[in-house]
């Protein structure tokens, strides 16, 4: 344990230089920008952002892109709860009593206990990381290529068996992403694949050029078929406080979000939302008189922002220590890691404690600035709020464009960015989910490597997967991870329980 | 039915490309011993998967057990954001010789206009965000932007 708080306190020594307390500044401001801004969700902000970060040490860069994830949660409750539309997947559950407080005159405490939620609970689950995180890489470090692989597997099984609506397309969309990072030349064997003769596809195709076209692009390409429907306009904000009796009333929601968010966060693929929805769902059943519920209690604002804000650094829990995001956003991050030469995962660790402690010590700086900045700062939001989304899409779609001219300098980048894009539009209208393309994209050549590296210790048998303890069980709980739902289905219909 | 048909259609696609690609991985000859696996097995693997996924697609459309998408197919709901694609692409092939300011200028002005914005606020922000966005890049980030070829010497 002291080695722990020794080495927090060496990612204290980092996160606090002056450069790097404004990155986490800078990040936050940007990210509740993100989040704030119609038109444009949590992922794409960050990919589209992503070129800022190219060239700065990796370690700035961690904390500023950290610094932006936690921004963006917290811009997506304000506008879930000024104007009842939310930011994104996590903050549906905020605009049910959040929306309905605001109705009721009392935005500014659905704002602050939003806030304070977001702070309590970020706070309180870093405790968690680094109790988790220790342990958990202490356990990889004895990873070989075949518990790599079936590590590899996991990650992409359980982002898969979560995404969308149907899991063969989720599946597709996965084998994708795969069959996109095989594309450039093998540094195995030398031999250039699905390159057809271009140079430019000789390094592959960049994770920047897919994260920006399928996400960013694509879903200003689908924004815009919305454009023109009604507006709704941001309720008055009033004072941003909360009183005592607020405050207590939602003190252990807050704390019982924090702890189911957490756990959940640490859960591959069963991020932010699912733990905002449980959160709400566990208030509910214990409140005295659940009537209240969906009619502006402030515990119903508390819990699930204090759970998606848990959520998201128990996250960061399988990112940091295994390398495998649990995510769109830390799948974003992953990606952007790799980019800057720093491989997220036990080595990361051992290699970079600068940028795992610092980037853990920032975590605290961020929350506490977000508490600072946001409270002041919701006037701004809210005057953002109005700017009109038409004159938002092309101004997302040149950053996008310049974004990828800035990292490759080249013309082929821009022209494959538009091709995902248009892809990416096409994925999004028939529910094909994006999130398990863009993570086949990043773990794609790694996994191939793992399995090779394997087969050259097992003489080409495929069985070395199966037969060593960890990598058996990270292949099982990877078609467990896969079958899941189906289960919980058919456990359910067992019951007789209704489905949701 | 028209969403079955989609579906399947997609799924077609889908198995056209894993076969395209199943060809592909068979060119690839490995030169070493050392690697039991070589580059062409594991998209030898990606592409048998992607095959069986789309025929496992089709099958769950025609037995029902794939619930058919909702939504309009009207050609004028799409008709913005493909223009504004056709936009980008244009955007995206004269960056490089128009250069940084006249081609995001012209891009951002001419997508608001599209879009409904009236002209003297288009040049604004089109102006406004190229400038600002060329400060922050080339001059805060150290980013190098494109200064084009077809203006030079002029």
């Amino acid at each position: 344990m002291a080695e722990v708080f020794s080495s927090l306190a060496y990612g204290f020594s980092v996160a606090l230089t002056p450069a790097n307390l404004i990155w986490a500044m800078v990040g936050s401001v940007i990210g509740t920008l993100i989040g704030v801004l119609p038109g444009i969700g949590p992922v794409s902000g960050i990919a589209i952002l992503i070129p800022v970060i190219y060239g700065m040490n990796p370690a700035s860069a961690m904390i500023m892109l950290t610094a932006m994830y936690y921004g963006t949660m917290y811009g997506g409750s304000t506008t879930s709860i000024l104007v009842n539309v939310p930011g994104e997947a996590s903050s549906v559950v905020t605009t049910l009593d959040g929306y309905q407080m605001a109705r009721q005159g009392r935005a500014g405490a659905a704002l602050a206990i939003a806030a304070i939620g977001s702070f309590v609970s970020g706070t309180l689950s870093i405790l968690g990381l680094m109790l988790f995180a220790v342990p958990l890489t202490t356990l990889a470090l004895k990873f070989g290529p075949a518990e790599y692989f079936g590590l590899m597997l996991l990650g992409l099984s359980s982002v898969t068996s979560l995404a969308g609506k149907s899991l063969v397309k989720a599946l597709l969309s996965m084998i994708f992403g795969l069959m996109i990072a095989t594309i450039g030349v093998d540094l195995s064997t030398g031999i250039a694949r699905y390159t057809f003769e271009v140079p430019q596809l000789l390094d592959g195709i960049g994770f920047l050029v897919v994260a920006i076209g399928l996400f960013a692009v694509s879903e200003v390409l689908l924004a815009i078929e919305e454009l023109g429907q009604a507006r709704r306009e941001p309720i008055p904000l009033g004072r941003v406080w909360l009183s005592w009796r607020e405050f207590a009333a939602s003190w252990w929601a807050m704390i019982r979000g924090t702890v189911i968010g957490f756990y959940i966060g640490v859960l591959p693929a069963a991020g932010a939302t699912i733990a905002s929805f449980i959160s709400y769902d566990v208030e509910k059943r214990l409140a005295k008189d659940p009537s209240t519920f969906g009619k502006g209690d402030i515990r119903g604002v508390a819990a699930p922002e204090s759970a998606n804000n848990a959520a998201a650094v128990g996250n960061m829990v399988p990112l940091m220590t295994l390398g495998i995001p649990g995510s769109s956003t830390t799948a974003i991050m992953l990606g952007a890691l790799m980019m800057l030469g720093v491989q997220p995962g036990p080595l990361m660790y051992q290699k970079n404690p600068d940028v795992f402690w610092g980037l853990i010590a920032s975590m605290y700086i961020g929350n506490t600035m977000l508490l600072i900045l946001n409270l002041p700062l919701v006037g701004l939001w809210v005057k953002i709020l109005a700017i009109p989304e038409r004159i938002l899409y092309p101004l997302i779609l040149a950053v996008s464009v310049i974004g990828v001219y800035g990292v490759s300098s080249s013309t082929t980048d821009l022209l494959l960015a538009c091709g995902f894009g248009l892809l990416g539009y096409y994925m999004r209208k028939h529910d094909y989910p994006l999130a398990p393309a863009v993570l086949g994209v990043v773990l794609g050549g790694l996994m191939e490597q793992s399995l090779r590296q394997a087969l050259v210790l097992s003489d080409g048998s495929y069985w070395i997967l199966l037969q060593r303890p960890i990598s058996l069980v990270l292949v099982v709980l990877s078609v467990v991870s896969l079958v899941s739902p189906y289960l919980i289905v058919a456990f359910r219909k067992f019951q007789g329980e209704p489905q949701f | 039915m028209a969403e079955r048909s989609h579906d399947t259609i997609a799924a077609i696609l889908i198995a056209a490309v894993c076969l395209a690609y199943l060809r592909g991985a068979q060119g690839f000859q490995a030169p070493l011993v050392a690697d039991p696996l070589g580059p062409s097995a594991f998209p030898t693997i990606l592409g048998w998967a992607g095959l069986i996924l789309a025929a496992a697609q089709i099958v769950l459309v025609w037995s029902g057990r794939q619930a058919a998408e909702a939504g309009s197919a009207s050609l004028r709901r799409f008709r913005t954001p493909l223009l504004l694609f056709g936009l980008l692409v244009g955007y995206a092939l004269v960056l490089e010789p128009a250069g940084y300011l006249p081609a995001t200028v012209a891009f951002v002005l001419i997508s608001l206009l599209m879009l409904g914005e009236p002209v003297w606020r288009g040049c604004l922000v089109a102006a406004g965000f190229s400038a600002g966005f060329y400060y922050v890049f080339v001059k805060v980030l150290k980013i190098n932007l494109p200064i084009g070829t077809l203006f030079r010497g002029w």
